[in-house]
């Protein structure tokens, strides 16, 4: 049965907080969690870094490391909003269409619309498959 | 004592909605119901910190309720389960798991032990720092007669005092894990992958014909190691070229972008952490877990 745990080549995040310098946008509330078959789910979307020409190298390098998340996203009440960055359990970032970071503070009209995948981008390690073999 | 009977609930604690946590969170639950278990037996405690609602969006299963870590006792006595078994993904730091309100290690064992119908339980802890909750009181001693009395606690650490490490997981090329339904590549505590991966596929690895905690214990740790010490050098150089070539010049008008780039450029560097730190599980109790069949 040894022979079913297998390779993992990869990258590793420690799963502590890192600097907070960016926006806290700590809203701490009683949520109501909906059951499965009312959630929406979240797709996942594949975008060339040509897309966000303005995000820098090192932000591509940690979404592409799972460190950081990519969302695509709207906003009603501000037509510049495209994606959402989130960089850390309380700190986002606002991109427009190019991914360019903007200044934003009210994010309670923010819908996600799924999750970015950077797709000509990888992770600078080499990372192969789980395998049991 | 069966840690997959009816009368044990499994929970999941995150104190963040980061998404490599909610799929470790995930993965988690699909390894206990490919063994069978109930989703009406599985509680997931989970904080959302920033204002967006990724949870909701996420694909557990129906059954499986959800709440804040702020409930978590509340909720569990409601159950009034005879077997508990915490599983704890997330950050975690000094004082304990970061959740909505901190849970100090002394707090949350607490907090078990005055689950009156509990006999047995286990925590199993992959957040930073998870040797915090290690050297604790894993015995309930009665105040008047000084007796050890039930809940007897187990307490399972995916590192000591210092940091634990997630990396890139892909299952979805695997036969026996590609039909869970879940996100099948995500970056995953290494130590909880490896932990829930026994309890879905446990084996007897001390030989002593029974599949325990102990084993799941061993296996996670030995497979976490064997895989960090393997990657090592080759995640040093890759690092070392990555970060020799990250620079902050690139495209940063404007102060929101500027600070967007020197956090880039600091968390990547801080990343570099986990190339050298090594994860030293470790067990309290065992002869507690050497009871607790998987």
């Amino acid at each position: 049965m040894v022979a079913f745990w297998g390779i993992i080549n990869q990258m590793m995040i420690t799963n502590h907080q890192h600097l907070k310098t960016s926006f806290n946008f700590k809203n701490h509330q009683k949520r109501v969690f909906q059951p499965l078959r009312e959630r929406k789910m979240l797709q996942t979307l594949s975008v060339s870094k040509t897309n966000v020409e303005n995000l820098p190298e090192d932000v591509l390098r940690l979404i592409s490391m799972g460190r950081y998340t990519l969302y695509k996203a709207t906003s009603p009440s501000d037509h510049r909003v495209s994606y959402v960055l989130r960089v850390s359990a309380k700190d986002l970032f606002v991109l427009t269409n190019n991914g360019s970071p903007i200044e934003f503070n009210d994010f309670s009209d923010i819908q996600i619309t799924g999750k970015v995948k950077i797709e000509d981008i990888s992770s600078p390690f080499v990372v192969s498959n789980f395998s049991f073999n | 004592l069966n840690l997959l009977s009816s009368d044990t609930v499994w929970v999941f604690i995150s104190g963040s909605d980061e998404d490599r946590f909610l799929d470790d969170v995930a993965f988690g639950v699909q390894c206990l119901i490919y063994r069978g278990f109930a989703t009406s037996n599985i509680l997931l405690f989970i904080d959302q910190q920033s204002s967006l609602s990724i949870l909701s969006s996420y694909p557990y299963p129906d059954g499986v309720q959800i709440f804040e870590t702020c409930d978590f006792l509340n909720q569990v006595l409601q159950k009034k389960p005879t077997n508990l078994v915490v599983v704890v993904t997330g950050h975690g730091s000094e004082h304990g798991i970061d959740a909505l309100p901190t849970i100090s290690p002394y707090k949350l064992l607490d907090s078990i032990k005055t689950i009156t119908s509990l006999t047995y339980g286990l925590v199993v802890l992959g957040q930073c720092y998870a040797g915090t909750f290690n050297f604790l009181e894993a015995r309930k001693v009665d105040q008047v007669s000084k007796k050890v009395i039930l809940p007897e606690l187990c307490i399972v650490g995916a590192t000591d005092l210092t940091f634990s490490v997630s990396v890139p997981i892909n299952i979805s090329s695997q036969d026996i894990l590609k039909n869970f339904s879940c996100t099948l590549e995500w970056n995953a505590n290494l130590f909880l992958f490896f932990f829930m991966l026994h309890v879905a596929i446990p084996f007897d690895i001390d030989g002593d014909n029974i599949t325990t905690v102990i084993d799941a214990y061993k296996a996670a740790g030995i497979f976490t190691n064997k895989r960090l010490l393997s990657i090592k050098q080759q995640a040093f150089l890759s690092f070392s070229q990555t970060l020799l070539s990250s620079t902050i010049s690139q495209l940063v008008q404007g102060a929101v972008a500027s600070t967007l780039a020197q956090q880039a450029k600091q968390d990547l560097a801080n990343a570099c952490d986990g190339i050298l730190i090594n994860q030293s599980p470790w067990i309290l109790n065992a002869n507690l877990a050497r009871k607790l069949n998987i």
